[in-house]
């Protein structure tokens, strides 16, 4: 899909969120390589200048933001780059400027208690489950990003990875759970 | 019969369209979802057939334009996804099911220099015949996987040298067994 339909398609998705009153602010610049599907009654704050696109060799995977609460709150800043990412928040989940996020999820709930009774669980609370991607950080295919993570700035996420830690700034994590890459290092 | 007719429908498909680019030999048999994008070449060999795991079937993407994909003969594929910025090959008789195969951390750039220095750069992935690759199992940058071996379901392959006759699990995987203990002690147990 070439820049002019993206931006135009991104053009076009803005004034329908408008239109159909959604709390869903989106700035300029947005472009759709592929979908974008909101669900949810939470606030979705989209910067400028983000593309969102799907994943080569899938026409059915886009991009999904879930607000799973009215209060949830979703920020994205400017120049990021979602791939088929999915973001599932209760809280607030924001992502910086400039990251690029290939096909992960982002959660920052963990839904179901492990009691018996699978109800909510008891000791989440928005302090305690904000995700934050910090600027200028990577997250690759496949990994999961769980709640009351903060990504550091320009910290490298590798693909598959589950993420249940903090990372630091720079630092670049691989595998379940996740932890640094070591240069040189035999895995087996 | 229906599969191998699709199999030549897609076949001819891809001839045309990627003007031979993609080239899949005769009889492909499919039964399951195919995608293959991208500027680079991709090779199929005979016998191969497409099922469906875990709703997917093929997806196959090159990355750029010097990317290879050559997927060896007779091998049964089903939920594979390959994205290959250098090379990946796959040996004759692979079996896989929903797995990923990836030569760069990231499909939507080359490798950036912070990826370089922690050694995370795009290697081919080279994976031998008759192996087996678990379901959900990933097998990314500069892995070798040998002849007859196993990765595990939910394994990650990093950088990782499989002998060929093992077995690997763990994310990332650690050291892998021989698949003949594993057999014997099946056995005993």
């Amino acid at each position: 899909m070439n820049g002019t339909l993206a931006t135009l398609r991104g053009v076009l998705f803005r004034a329908r969120c408008r239109l159909l009153g959604r709390r869903v602010t989106i700035g300029d610049g947005l472009r759709l390589h592929g979908r974008l599907e909101v669900h949810g009654e939470g606030t979705v704050i989209i910067g400028r200048n983000c593309s969102i696109h799907g994943v080569p060799g899938h026409r059915n995977r886009c991009v999904t933001l879930n607000s799973n609460s009215p209060d949830a709150i979703i920020r994205i800043g400017n120049d990021v780059a979602l791939h088929a990412t999915r973001l599932s928040c209760k809280y607030a989940i924001t992502i910086a400027d400039r990251c690029l996020i290939e096909d992960a999820s982002i959660l920052d709930t963990d839904f179901h208690s492990i009691a018996a009774s699978r109800e909510a669980p008891a000791h989440e609370g928005p302090d305690t489950c904000r995700v934050l991607i910090a600027a200028d950080a990577a997250i690759a295919s496949g990994s999961v990003i769980a709640k009351g993570v903060t990504v550091g700035e320009r910290a490298i996420v590798g693909p598959c990875s589950m993420v249940t830690r903090s990372i630091p700034d720079d630092c670049v994590v691989l595998g379940n759970p996740a932890r640094p890459v070591v240069r040189d290092a035999k895995p087996s | 019969m229906f599969g191998l007719l699709r199999g030549t429908f897609h076949q001819l498909r891809y001839r045309l369209l990627t003007g031979g680019r993609v080239r899949i030999r005769f009889p492909f048999f499919v039964y399951g979802p195919i995608c293959i994008s991208g500027p680079g070449t991709v090779r199929i060999g005979r016998h191969c057939s497409v099922r469906r795991n875990v709703h997917d079937g093929l997806h196959v993407s090159t990355l750029s334009p010097d990317a290879h994909v050559e997927i060896g003969e007779r091998c049964n594929l089903g939920g594979l996804h390959v994205r290959a910025r250098r090379e990946i090959v796959l040996g004759a008789r692979t079996m896989t099911a929903y797995c990923l195969l990836q030569d760069s951390f990231f499909f939507s750039r080359a490798p950036s220099r912070r990826e370089v220095r922690a050694g995370a750069t795009s290697r081919s992935i080279v994976v031998g015949g008759n192996a087996w690759l678990g379901l959900f199992s990933t097998v990314l940058n500069g892995s070798r996987i040998g002849r007859n071996s196993v990765v595990s379901a939910h394994a990650l392959c990093y950088g990782a040298e499989i002998p060929g006759d093992h077995v690997a699990g763990g994310n990332p995987t650690r050291r892998p067994l021989p698949s003949e203990s594993l057999l014997r002690l099946a056995e005993r147990t």
